[in-house]
Order: C-alpha cells, then structure tokens, then sequence
C-alpha cells in the first residue's frame, strides 16, 4: 500500500469528525448570527443579564474550587498509592478506578443521602443539637462542589500515581542530605517534579466541572444553574432554541479559552527543556 | 521522608481513601432499607426494591438499549480508528499531527454541546431516527478514547516485524491482520472497554435524544431519582456498581486493568 | 573535614537477616577510604546509615566524637554523590548547586559568590544555566559533585559515583575526584564493586561480604597480603591450592596432597595457599621447591602477556607470561610456585 491509498484509511474517521462534531455547530451557530438588528446582537442581550452572568460566575467558580480541594486532597494520597509496593499499588488503583468508572448517577446520587435535609450529615448534627432544623446543603453551589470533587477526585488521582511511581527518591535523599527537611523538600523538590502531571490534571479537572452536567443537575437544583444545565433548561424546558445555542457555543468558547490560558501557564512553569 | 511509612502521609491518605469509598458504601446500604424512604440508619432489611426495578419499564428497556448503543458505537469507533491510526503512525502522512488533533478534537467540545448539537441538527434538521443519531453521538465520544490508546500501542510496536512479515511473502493487506492486529490486541480490548464504559455510562449525550421513543438507562435512572424519592435508586445503583466491578473483572482477566488507565 | 567512628552498626529490615553484622571502623580526617564488595554486600546499606538515610537497628556514628546517629539527615552536615547523580530535573545547573546554601540561609549574594567559585573549580562555569536534561553523564557527574561540595561537607560520601560512565570518561572523573579531594582535604567515603577504580584512588579500602568487613588495609597491604580466599579472589588472585593445616611440623611447611610445599610466611593454620597468575614461573631451570609438572590446556592473548591455562596434580592453574615465545596447547611444562609469593590463607 502506498502513502496515497494510506490516506483513504483517514477518510471515514475525517468525515465522521467533521460531518458530526463541526457541521452540527456550524449549523447551531448560524442562527444565532441572523438578526435584523445586529450580528451579536443575541450575545448581547445574554450578556446584558446580571442573572446569566450569575450562571457564568458560578460556572467558573465551581470550576475552580473543585481544582483546589481536588489537588489538595489527590496530592497527598497520590504520593503515599505511588510509593507502595507494587502488589499494594495495584489494589489502592483498582479502589481508585472503581469509582471512576462507575456511573455518575449513581456517584452523585450518594451524595444526596448524605447532605440531604434527611442526609446523614443533618441527621448527625441533630442527634448532637447542635443545630435546631436541618441545614440547606443539597441544592448549593456547595453541593455542586462537592460532587464535582467525588466525581474528579479519582481521575486527578490516576493521573498523578503514575508521575509519582516514576519519581527517583534518591532526587529527594539528595535534597535532604543538602539540608532540606521533608516538608522544604515536598514544596522545593517533589512538586516541582509532578508539575507537568499536576498542571494535565488541572486542566482536565477545570474542563471536565465546567461543562459537566450531571453533578449540577442533581445535587444543584433548578435554582443553582450553571451553563451546562442552562442549556437543558432553556432548550427542553422553554423552547428557546436559539438561546441554548447562544449559551452552548458561549460554553465552548469558555472552556476552550480556560483552557489555553491554562496550557500558556503551564507552558510557561515548566523550565525543562521539553527535547533534550 | 515522604514514603509509605511516613505516619501522617498514611493517615491523611486512608482518610481520603475512605472518603472515596464511603458514599458508595452507603449506597449499597440504603437499597435494603425496608422503608420507603432513602435513609440512614436503616430500619429493616429487604429485597423488594430490587424486585421493583424490575417493575419500571424505562430501566429494563434502558438497559437494553444503552447496552446495545455502548456496543454499536464501541465497535463503529475502533472500526473507523484503527485504520485511520494505522495509516497515521505507518506512512508518514503530511499534517499527521494535525489529524490527530482532529479526531481527538471532539473531547475539547463539551459533552451537553455535542448532545445539542447533533439533536438540533441531525434528529430535527435532518429527520435521522433518534437511534442512529444516538450511535453517532456515542461514536464520537468513543473515537478519542480509540485513537489515543491504539495510537501508543502502535507506536511501541516494532515496525519492522511488519517488514520481516512482508518479507516472508505477506501481503500488506494480510500483514495487517495476520501481524498488526494481533500485536495491539490488548490495546483494542483495552479501548473498546473503555469505549464500552464510558458510553455505557453516558448522560449528556443521549439527554437530548432521550425521549418517548428511546430511553437510556442512565438518563431513565436521572428522571426517576427526579420524580420519585425511594431505595429503588439505591437498588438499581448497586446494581450499576456490579456491573461496573464485573466490567473491571473481565478487563483485569482479559489484558490487566492497568491497560486502560495509561 | 572531619574524623568519622563507626561503632558496631547492625542493621536487620524483618527483625531475623541481619544485613550488616556488626561493623566497626574509622576513617581519619582527610582520608579516602573505599567499601569494596559484590552486589548486595551490605556496602550502600552502610553507607546508607551513615549519611542518615535509613535507620540502624543498633550500634553509633560518630563524627569527631559526637554521637550523630539519631540527627535526622537533613541536619547532617555532609555532601552526597549518588550513582544516578540524582540532580533536580526542575532546576538549572546554577540552581542545583546553590541547593544546599539556600535550605541553610545564606544570603543570596554569598550564594552567587560561592556558586560562582565553585562551578569554576569543577569547569562547569558555561553551562551554570543549562538543565540536568541537556548535560552529558560526566557533566551531570560534576554538578553532583560541586553541589555536594559546596556545603562544605564534614564527610563526602559516594555510591558508585562512576558506574554510569563510560571506561574512558570514569578514568577522567577519577583523576579528578582524585585531585579535588587532595585538593580540598576532604574525608572520603567510596562505595565501589570496582576493585582497580578502588585501589587507584584510595587511602584505605574496607573490604565487605555479606554484611561485615573482611579486610580493612591499605591498597599495598591488601594487594600483597589478602586476609581471606574471599578478598584474594575480588583482587585477583587466581589460583588456589587446599592444603590440609598442621599437616608438617614446622610452621613453613605444608601439604597439599603428597606435595609438601614451602612459604615464608606462617603457613601452620593455613586451609588454602593462594598466588597470582603472573608470580607463577613456567620451566624455571634452577628450581629447588614448589615445584612440578604440567600441561597447558588454554591460551590467552592479553596483549601485554599470555595467560595460559595449566593442568597439573594440584589442579588447574591460570599463569601470565609476560614474554614473546607462543606455548601452545599441550606443551608439558614445569611450574614453580616462588615461596615468597605463596600467601597462606586460614578462613
């Protein structure tokens, strides 16, 4: 076979792409150009609410507190699954994919028995008066968070065991023979080392809570939209076409730019020479 | 220093383990309440809200159905990949990275997007059945996952056993099968279970195309915990759960699951 | 620079093997002193304990007579090279070496100063902002070394610094380890399986197996006075001959076999007789003692010598000729055993 009829192999995977990913935007996109009054003139109006934007900032800073408490808690047992023996290794993995692939329904739902008004958590802080009536978690931006975070957890996880279990431990004898104590060498010589993986999971964490649905769908109520159920809303709920495609296509501009801006950054923290 | 035996490292990390575990647990629980209410702790101990998933038409029907989407789909998406991953990592094409990006390219849309999307344009504008355009929105969620794991594993193979197959009087063509796919075999079951998986699992994608014709489970199991407020969610989550763990079973005996996460 | 005691250091991973067995020795301010064995001799465990990196089960360090064993590691005050050099993948060269000033505080200009002299003394002043990454194995080799040294260590300890180079760039580095330490007057501690590197460039070399010391000596005395069949054998010495103990009556006499055979050295305990291949003389003329026939079964071009393999009543012996007449394969000859190089062996 030759390179010309090589490229005949592309073509259904090309056309598949293209006809089904791109022509559909293309074809929600257009109409929401078409107005008698003005090329943007949709996007301005979805703009001009202050409750959209509301949606846009909730969006985002769900986004980013789930990045947070994600690193923060994949961080430390990240270090602790990637330096076990390799037999112990393999359990700790398959209890952290388990979750992962499981069903997000069910995932998210877990949480409506805990931080429901009959949850555990109320029920709990009741038994110990501690407070009067139950506490409104479910149906926050909280519990959104929270879910996000049950939900990305794992993924950030899984991708940062790898990078640990690559790490040299003679890098971090070195720094402590050099005087550097365990908590110096954690900032000044493990982090920087799990920098690029860290920065990867980031990024997948950030993209994957922005447009998530199913989380703000069910722990966040019809009060506590973000734009991923703005879209279901205004599209099944109240017909608006042309609305949810503004939002749909507002949505992708978001997350794609969210996620240059991160790439750039994390281009920029890594010094090493990526050929050398 | 920060290894296994570092106390507060184990601490914090059981602590988080357990986190991660215990919600699922509590699941597994509450399906046996025999109330009809989700709640902790339970009362009394029953089976009946298994037996009652079997009384919900949507989840019987929505299993069938997203099983035969994931499987459809799964098998469309390695069928179209596999080739275009062939010819990209074998001939050395002009702009093949550039393709590579294109076909992953459906990852960076939003899921809802893609749901939209195609809903608006290929159930509405085009009159395609919901079914066909159901296989299409999960082909192109399942592409990615095909093109990333087989990509590697063709890249780790040795090119040149192809060349001493041509050289034993192969044909390119039955080099393919008789070399080629045999070698990134584990690859293949590896992609096409986590196609499986994860459109198995799918929301966002069937949402908008599920409808009085067609129903998924995952989007039947969403509107039933909306409608209605008992443990047979809890039943038919664990019953997800069992699924998924015989999943990562078949996997682990097949290839070891550690192929499908790298 | 200081003097190092190591005081019966154990060391046991299960509570039951014992990887090290009580070993004891000191190392003399300004010394280099080489740990010499095989792959799981205990050598990178001791050295191990001594830099802090893992605990012992029992026994002391002490550095110019201060108990140091319970100082955690990083409050040690010595300098490291490892064998995968272990340079900070995410740091430039400059910031590699400058490591160990900053946990300890010093000011920046000191440090830049001090980087600066240092990185001009191991010749790594062009590559100060290059990457681990971009560097070769011997460049990588200096900047472990100079971020070692720049702390002014009071012991310089080294795994098998040079076993990821290649034959002509270790002999370089030697030379050069070599001058800096005279240079600098450190104190020495080389973990080594290579027993000419070790001999090259050491004060004293401490030989190991499994788990204690078998000789510690001098290169000299080691090399012409083995304690053990196990250190003659590490150094070289090919040919041994069992001979049964108290088998004459006086002490310069023994008998391998029927053979009474002679040494000058005290030989009455004595369970094996060692010699090496190139002391071993073939149909030596005026011969009195040691000496009988024998037939050359191998060859061997070593360039310099033939090293031929001979079969005689004391078994097979390696022999190194250092002259331009071929013998071949079948050639009878006469072998004498100079008494003088016959070494007694009693364990």
């Amino acid at each position: 076979m030759n390179r010309k009829s090589a490229v005949w192999l592309l073509v259904p995977a090309f056309m598949g792409v293209l006809v089904f990913t791109f022509f559909p935007l293309i074809e929600i996109a257009i109409p929401t150009f078409q107005n008698r009054n003005g090329f943007f003139l949709l996007y301005a109006q979805f703009l001009k609410s202050s409750y959209n934007w509301q949606v846009i900032g909730r969006t985002f800073l769900i986004a980013f507190v789930t990045v947070m408490i994600v690193l923060i808690l994949g961080l430390p047992i990240s270090l602790w699954i990637g330096r076990q023996k390799t037999a112990v290794r393999q359990v700790l993995n398959l209890l952290i994919l388990f979750p992962m692939l499981t069903n997000a329904v069910v995932r998210n739902f877990a949480w409506i028995i805990i931080l429901g008004h009959d949850g555990i958590i109320n029920k709990f802080l009741l038994a110990l008066h501690l407070i009067k009536s139950p506490l409104d978690i479910l149906y926050t931006d909280a519990a959104i968070i929270i879910g996000s975070v049950y939900l990305f957890l794992p993924i950030m996880i899984n991708s940062l065991v790898g990078s640990v279990a690559e790490l040299n431990v003679e890098i971090e004898e070195a720094a402590a023979i050099l005087g550097s104590n365990p908590w110096h060498t954690l900032f000044k010589v493990v982090i920087p080392q799990l920098a690029p993986g860290i920065l990867t999971g980031c990024i997948l964490v950030f993209a994957g809570s922005m447009t998530a649905y199913t989380t703000p769908q069910i722990l966040g109520g019809n009060r506590h939209l973000v734009l991923s159920t703005l879209i279901y809303q205004q599209a099944m709920t109240l017909g608006n076409w042309k609305n949810a495609s503004v939002i749909a296509l507002i949505l992708i501009i978001i997350s794609a730019f969210s996620m240059w801006i991160m790439r750039r950054v994390s281009h920029h923290l890594d010094r090493r020479p990526s050929n050398a | 220093m920060l290894d296994r035996r570092n106390k507060t490292l184990t601490t914090i990390s059981i602590l988080i383990l357990a986190l991660i575990m215990l919600p699922l647990v509590l699941v597994v629980i509450t399906s046996f309440n025999n109330e009809s209410s989700i709640s902790l702790p339970i009362k009394g101990f029953t089976f009946s809200w298994y037996a009652n998933i079997f009384q919900e038409p949507d989840f019987i029907t929505g299993f069938e159905t997203s099983l035969v989407v994931a499987l459809i789909a799964s098998g469309l998406a390695l069928l179209i990949g596999i080739p275009a991953v062939y010819a990209l990592t074998r001939y050395h094409l002009q702009h093949a990275s550039w393709f590579q990006s294109f076909f992953l390219s459906p990852t960076l849309i939003p899921e809802i997007v893609i749901g939209f999307a195609l809903y608006q344009a290929v159930v509405i504008n085009l009159r395609t059945p919901v079914f066909i355009s159901l296989i299409i929105g999960h082909f192109l969620l399942c592409l990615p996952y095909v093109i990333r794991l087989i990509t590697a594993s063709m890249l780790l193979m040795d090119s040149h056993i192809e060349e001493a197959g041509w050289i034993c009087g192969c044909s390119p063509q039955k080099g393919f099968f008789l070399i080629v796919l045999p070698n990134i075999k584990t690859s293949i079951i590896a992609a096409f279970m986590m196609c499986f998986i994860n459109s198995f699992n799918n929301i966002p994608i069937s949402l908008f195309m599920n409808g009085p014709s067609i129903t998924m489970l995952p989007p039947a199991i969403l509107n039933y915990l909306q409608n209605n407020y008992d443990p047979t969610v809890s039943a038919i989550s664990v019953l997800l759960m069992v699924f998924t763990a015989l999943m990562m079973f078949l996997v682990e005996k097949a290839i070891g699951i550690k192929k499908i996460t790298e | 620079m200081a003097d190092l005691e190591v005081q019966n250091l154990a060391k046991s991973y299960d509570g039951k093997t014992k990887v090290l067995k009580d070993i004891s020795f000191s190392v003399k301010n300004g010394e280099f002193v080489s740990i010499l064995g095989p792959s799981g001799c205990g050598k990178t465990t001791t050295l191990r304990i001594i830099a802090g990196l893992i605990p012992e089960t029992s026994g002391q360090v002490l550095v110019d007579n201060k108990d140091i064993t319970k100082v955690p590691v990083y409050k040690r005050n010595f300098g490291m090279v490892f064998q995968s050099y272990a340079l900070f993948p995410h740091l430039s060269v400059f910031e590699n070496v400058a490591f160990g000033l900053k946990t300890r505080k010093i000011a920046k200009s000191e440090i830049k100063e001090k980087v600066a002299a240092m990185l001009e003394l191991t010749g790594l002043s062009d590559l100060a902002d290059k990457f681990p990454a971009q560097l070769s194995g011997g460049q990588q080799q200096r900047v472990s070394l100079a971020r070692a040294l720049i702390i002014d260590p009071e012991l310089l300890l080294m795994d098998e610094p040079l076993s990821n180079l290649d034959a002509k760039l270790r002999l370089k580095m030697r030379e050069e380890i070599c001058r800096l330490q005279k240079k600098m007057k450190m104190t020495v501690l080389f973990v080594t399986h290579d027993q000419q590197e070790c001999f090259a460039i050491s004060d004293k070399v401490l030989i190991m197996k499994q788990g204690h010391i078998d000789q510690f000596d001098t290169p000299q005395t080691i090399f012409h006075h083995p304690r053990t069949e196990y250190v003659a054998r590490f150094i070289g010495y090919d040919n041994f001959v069992p001979v049964s103990p108290n088998s004459c009556q006086d002490n310069y006499h023994v008998k391998a076999g029927e053979t009474v055979l002679t040494t000058t050295e005290d030989c009455l305990n004595a369970k094996v007789l060692t010699i090496r291949p190139e002391n071993i003389v073939l149909d030596l003329k005026e011969a009195t003692q040691n000496t009988f026939d024998g037939k050359i079964i191998n060859r061997e071009y070593l360039g310099q010598s033939f090293k031929y393999t001979v079969e005689s009543k004391l078994g097979e012996f390696k022999v190194e000729e250092a002259r331009q007449k071929m013998r071949s394969s079948g050639d009878e000859v006469t072998l004498t055993l100079p008494a003088k190089h016959l070494h007694p062996l009693s364990e």
